[in-house]
C-alpha cells in the first residue's frame, strides 16, 4: 500500500487514541516514505495501550517532521526512500498488520543486502530527531536499584565486574533490612511524585513483600496463569509441527487473551506484562530473563523516576539425559546460573538507563543479598573506587 | 527494529576497543611462539590430506571469547589450540545473520541469500560438491554433523552441475536419538525453549527412520542401546554431536568433515549463564575434536581443522538489540569474529591482524585440498593455503 493512498478511513479499526492521532498526521503520514510511514504505523497503532511517555514521544516526533519543509524532510528521509522493496512488500497490508510488515521487511532487508542502509538510515534519522526534540526533565534524580535475592548464589564470583570502573563497589554490605529499606525509599519516592507510570517495582519470584499502591508492579509469581497460557499456546504453535520461529513470533506478538488474566486492574500494566510475554525471547521460561527484560523495557518506554528490579531463582535448564527421563516439577533451580544472569542483568539494565534523557544524573544501585556486596553509580560515586567498611542498606541509599 | 535511542559517550565506553583484544591475543601467541614454527606452504595435498571444520556455533561475541574477560571462558583454544594454529583477528561475515543461512554460506563461499527458516538447499554449489566431484571422491568421504533437522540440506545445493548426490553425506545426532529412542518423550519446557532459538524446523518435527538406525548401527558401529545409553549420558545436543564425529573418524574416517556446533544459541533464552556455559562447552569439545584428530592415525599428521564461529552476537552498546542475546541488528559486534587453524603446514603462533571474510573459507580449503572451488566468491587466505 501506498502512503499517499492513505486516508481516515484507512484507521477506522484503530483504537481511539491511535485513530486520532494518525487522522491528526494523515498529511504528514501520506508525505513519508512507505518503510518510515509503516515503522511510524507500528508506534501509533497500540498508541491507546503505550505509558504516556510514550504517547507524548511518538506526538512529539510526528509534530517534527511535520514541522520541517518539504525539502529538509525529505533529505531526512532519504535513506529509508532510497531502499528497494519486493512488490509484495509494496502491496502489503502495513496499516492494520504493521508488525507483520516489519517482520517481512527485516527478511526482504537481510535477502537483498539493505539491512545496512536501512540500519545506517534508521540511526542517523533517530540522531537526528533526538537531538531536535528537547529531553524530558524528570525533575527528581532517577533511581534504579536491581537486588540479587538471598537465594542466587555462587562462591567466589566476581560480582558486579562489569560496572566496578563506573562506581563504587561495596564488599561488605549488612543485609539485615536491607529490602525492605528498599521499598521504603520507593515508597517515599512514590509519595513525593505521584506521576503515575512513574514507579516500578519488578519481581523476579519469591519476595513475598508487600508493595504500596502507587507502584506499578510486574511480577513473575503474580503473572503466573497469563504464563501458563502462553506456553500453552506455543506449546500448540509448536507442537503443530507446521510453526517456526517466524510463525510462532508472530502469533505470540498479536496474542491478546483479552480480560481473561486481569494481573494488576491497570489495563496499561497489564498489557506491558503481556508484552513482556508475547515480544521477549526467554521471558516465559527463566523469571531471569522475564527480570531483565521488564527492566530494559519499562525503562525504554516509560522512562521512569524510580526502578526496583529484584532476581530471583530461575528454573534449571535440563540436560539431555533429564529431558527424556523427568517431568518438569522434578526440573529444580539453578542458584549459581540465576546469580550470573541477575549479575548481567544488572550490568544492562544500567546501559538502559544510561540511554534515557538525565541519566547522568541518575543514581543506580545493584545489591546481592547473599554474597553481601552492592555497587553505586552516579555523580556523586567516584568510578572504579572501592569501600570497603561494613555498610547497611539504608545507610547506602542515602550517600 | 528501529534505535529510538542513539549511544550516549558513557554507552561509547563500554564498546570494546577491537585493537585491545587484537592486541591480547597477539600477547598470548607470543608468549608460546617458542614453539618451533613448520614453514609455512610446506604442506602439499596428499591423498591422505584431510580437513575438519568446526563451527564455534551459534554465535559467539569477542566479549565472551578472545576479549580480555572473555578469555577465562575459552581455556582449551588459548592454552591448548592457540599456541598451535595461525589465528585471524578479523573474520567479518557480511551476509544474513542467521544460522543455517550463516553457516550454509560458510560452505559454499557465497553470502547466500535464502529464508533462513525455510531449510532448503544452497543455489551454489559446497565445499563438499567440489571436492568429491575434483578428487572422485565418494559420499562416505565428506560428512556434515549438523545440530538440528533444518540444517539438514547443507551437504549439497541445487547448481545444476553438482546437486544432490554429488554433496556430503548428513548425519543428525539428534534424529538419530529420535529413531533410537522412539519411546522417551520429550519434556515441555525444554522443547518449548529449543524452538525458540532459530532452529528452522521445531525439534518435535523430527522422526526417526529406518535410515537413521542403520547409520547407528553400520555408520557409527553401535547398537542401538549403546548409542542411547552414551547420548543419555552427556550434558547437551553438541556433546552428541562430538560423540558422532568421533565414531565416524573411527569407522569411516571422511577426508573432508564439518561439525556444526550450536549450543551456545542458547543465548536467545536470554540466560547470559547458559550461553557462558554453552561457550565454555563448545571450548572444551573442540579441544576433544582436536585431540580425537591427534589420537587417530587415520587423521594424526595430515589433518588441517579451522575453527570459527558462524558470527557474533549484538553488541552491549546497541540499543536496537538486547546485549547478547540475539544477532539481530548486524553491528560490527555481531558482525566480526575470529578463525583459528591448526595442522601440519600451518605456522604456529602466526596472528593476521588484517580483516577477512568469512567466504574465504571455502577458497583455502580448496587450495589446501588441492581442488578448485570456481563458483565461490571469497578469497582463498595465503597465510595458511
Amino acid at each position: 500500500m501506498d502512503p499517499r493512498s492513505l486516508s481516515t478511513a484507512s484507521f477506522q479499526s484503530y483504537e481511539p487514541l491511535a485513530r486520532r492521532l494518525a487522522s491528526d498526521y494523515l498529511d504528514l503520514l501520506r508525505s513519508l516514505p512507505l518503510v518510515l510511514c509503516a515503522v511510524m504505523m507500528r508506534e501509533i497503532i497500540n498508541l491507546d495501550y503505550r505509558f504516556p511517555r510514550e504517547r507524548a514521544a511518538i506526538e512529539a516526533r510526528l509534530a517534527f517532521l511535520e514541522s520541517l519543509s518539504t525539502g529538509d524532510r525529505q533529505k531526512l528521509t532519504k535513506g529509508f526512500a532510497d531502499l528497494s522493496l519486493s512488490p509484495d512488500l509494496l502491496a502489503a497490508d502495513w496499516v492494520h498488520s504493521p508488525q507483520r510488515f516489519e517482520e517481512d521487511l527485516s527478511a526482504h532487508l537481510w535477502a537483498s543486502k539493505q539491512y545496512d542502509a536501512f540500519r545506517d538510515a534508521a540511526t542517523a534519522f533517530a540522531q537526528q530527531v533526538d537531538k531536535a526534540m528537547p529531553a524530558w526533565n524528570p525533575g527528581a534524580h532517577r533511581f534504579v536499584v536491581i537486588v540479587l535475592a538471598p537465594d542466587l548464589r555462587k562462591d567466589g564470583y566476581p560480582l558486579f565486574r562489569k560496572l566496578k570502573p563506573h562506581g563504587v563497589f561495596f564488599p561488605r554490605v549488612a543485609g539485615d533490612g536491607g529490602l525492605a529499606a528498599v521499598l521504603r525509599e520507593l515508597d517515599r519516592r512514590t509519595a513525593e511524585t505521584l506521576t503515575p507510570f512513574d514507579h516500578w517495582y519488578i519481581d523476579g519470584g519469591g519476595s513475598g513483600e508487600k508493595i504500596s499502591n502507587g507502584i506499578c508492579q510486574c511480577s513473575w509469581t503474580g503473572s503466573t496463569a497469563l504464563r501458563a497460557e502462553m506456553l500453552d499456546r506455543i506449546e500448540k504453535i509448536v507442537g503443530s509441527g507446521s510453526g517456526g520461529p517466524e510463525i510462532l513470533r508472530s502469533a505470540m506478538a498479536s496474542w491478546n487473551p483479552g480480560t481473561r488474566n486481569v494481573i494488576t486492574g491497570n489495563e496499561l500494566v497489564d498489557r506491558f506484562i503481556l508484552s513482556v510475554y508475547a515480544e521477549g525471547s526467554g521471558t516465559q521460561v527463566f523469571s531471569t530473563t522475564f527480570v531483565q527484560w521488564a527492566t530494559r523495557e519499562i525503562l525504554r518506554r516509560a522512562e521512569p523516576v524510580s526502578v526496583v528490579a529484584r532476581y530471583g531463582l530461575r528454573q534449571r535448564q535440563r540436560t539431555l539425559n533429564e529431558m527424556f527421563s523427568k517431568s518438569p516439577s522434578q526440573i529444580g533451580f539453578d542458584p549459581a546460573g540465576s546469580l550470573v544472569d541477575a549479575d548481567f542483568g544488572a550490568y544492562t539494565s544500567w546501559i538502559n538507563l544510561s540511554r534515557i534523557a538525565n541519566s547522568d544524573q541518575a543514581r543506580f544501585f545493584a545489591w546481592s543479598q547473599a554474597h553481601g556486596q552492592a555497587i553505586a553509580i552516579g555523580p556523586d560515586f567516584p568510578r572504579g573506587t572501592e569501600a570497603p567498611d561494613q555498610i547497611g542498606v539504608a545507610q547506602l541509599l542515602r550517600l | 527494529m528501529f534505535p529510538v535511542h542513539g549511544s550516549s559517550d558513557t554507552l561509547s565506553l563500554l564498546v570494546r576497543n577491537r585493537r585491545e583484544f587484537l592486541r591480547l591475543a597477539s600477547a598470548s601467541i607470543a608468549t608460546s611462539a617458542i614453539f618451533p614454527a613448520p614453514r609455512a606452504h610446506a604442506f602439499r595435498q596428499t591423498d591422505r590430506s584431510k580437513v575438519v571444520i568446526v563451527t564455534f556455533g551459534g554465535g559467539a561475541r569477542d566479549e565472551e571469547t578472545f576479549a580480555p574477560d572473555g578469555q577465562e571462558n575459552i581455556p582449551g583454544l588459548i592454552k591448548t589450540l592457540l599456541p598451535h594454529s595461525t589465528f585471524f583477528g578479523q573474520v567479518v561475515n557480511r551476509g544474513i545473520l542467521g544460522h543455517y543461512v550463516a553457516t550454509t554460506s560458510l560452505a559454499t563461499g557465497v553470502y547466500e541469500t535464502f529464508n533462513n527458516f525455510s531449510g532448503v538447499a544452497p543455489p551454489h554449489p559446497t565445499l563438499f560438491e567440489y571436492f568429491r566431484s575434483d578428487l572422485k571422491r565418494p559420499a562416505t568421504d565428506a560428512w556434515v554433523i549438523s545440530p538440528s533437522n533444518g540444517f539438514r540440506n547443507m551437504g549439497s545445493s541445487t547448481a545444476r552441475r553438482y546437486g544432490p548426490g554429488a554433496g556430503a553425506s548428513v548425519i543428525l545426532p539428534k534424529q538419530l536419538l529420535r529413531a533410537a529412542a522412539p519411546d522417551f518423550s520429550t519434556g515441555n519446557v525444554d522443547r518449548l525453549l529449543r524452538d525458540t532459538y532459530e532452529e528452522p524446523h521445531a525439534s518435535v518435527g523430527l522422526t526417526g527412520s529406518e535410515g537413521n538406525l542403520r547409520q547407528i548401527e553400520e555408520v557409527l558401529r553401535l547398537s542401538r542401546d549403546e548409542f542411547v545409553r552414551h547420548a543419555l549420558s552427556l550434558d547437551s545436543a553438541d556433546e552428541m554431536s562430538v560423540y558422532v564425529a568421533r565414531q565416524l573418524m573411527l569407522h569411516v574416517a571422511p577426508s573432508l568433515l564439518w561439525i556444526t556446533l550450536h549450543d551456545i544459541d542458547v543465548a536467545h533464552s536470554g540466560a547470559f549463564s547458559l550461553y557462558i556455559e554453552g561457550i565454555q562447552r563448545t571450548d572444551r569439545l573442540c579441544v576433544e575434536i582436536w585431540n580425537n584428530i591427534q589420537s587417530n592415525p587415520e587423521y594424526a599428521g595430515n589433518t588441517t581443522m579451522f575453527v570459527l564461529p558462524d558470527f557474533g552476537r549484538d553488541s552491549d552498546a546497541d540499543p536496537a538489540g538486547n546485549s547478547f542475546q540475539h544477532h539481530r541488528t548486524g553491528d560490527a559486534a555481531s558482525r566480526t569474529t575470529w578463525m583459528m587453524v591448526l595442522g601440519p603446514g600451518v605456522r604456529q603462533g602466526a596472528f593476521v591482524q588484517r580483516p577477512v571474510e568469512s567466504i574465504d573459507l571455502v577458497p583455502t580449503i580448496g587450495k589446501i585440498l588441492g581442488i578448485d572451488t570456481p563458483l565461490a566468491r571469497g578469497k582463498f587466505l595465503p597465510e595458511v593455503a
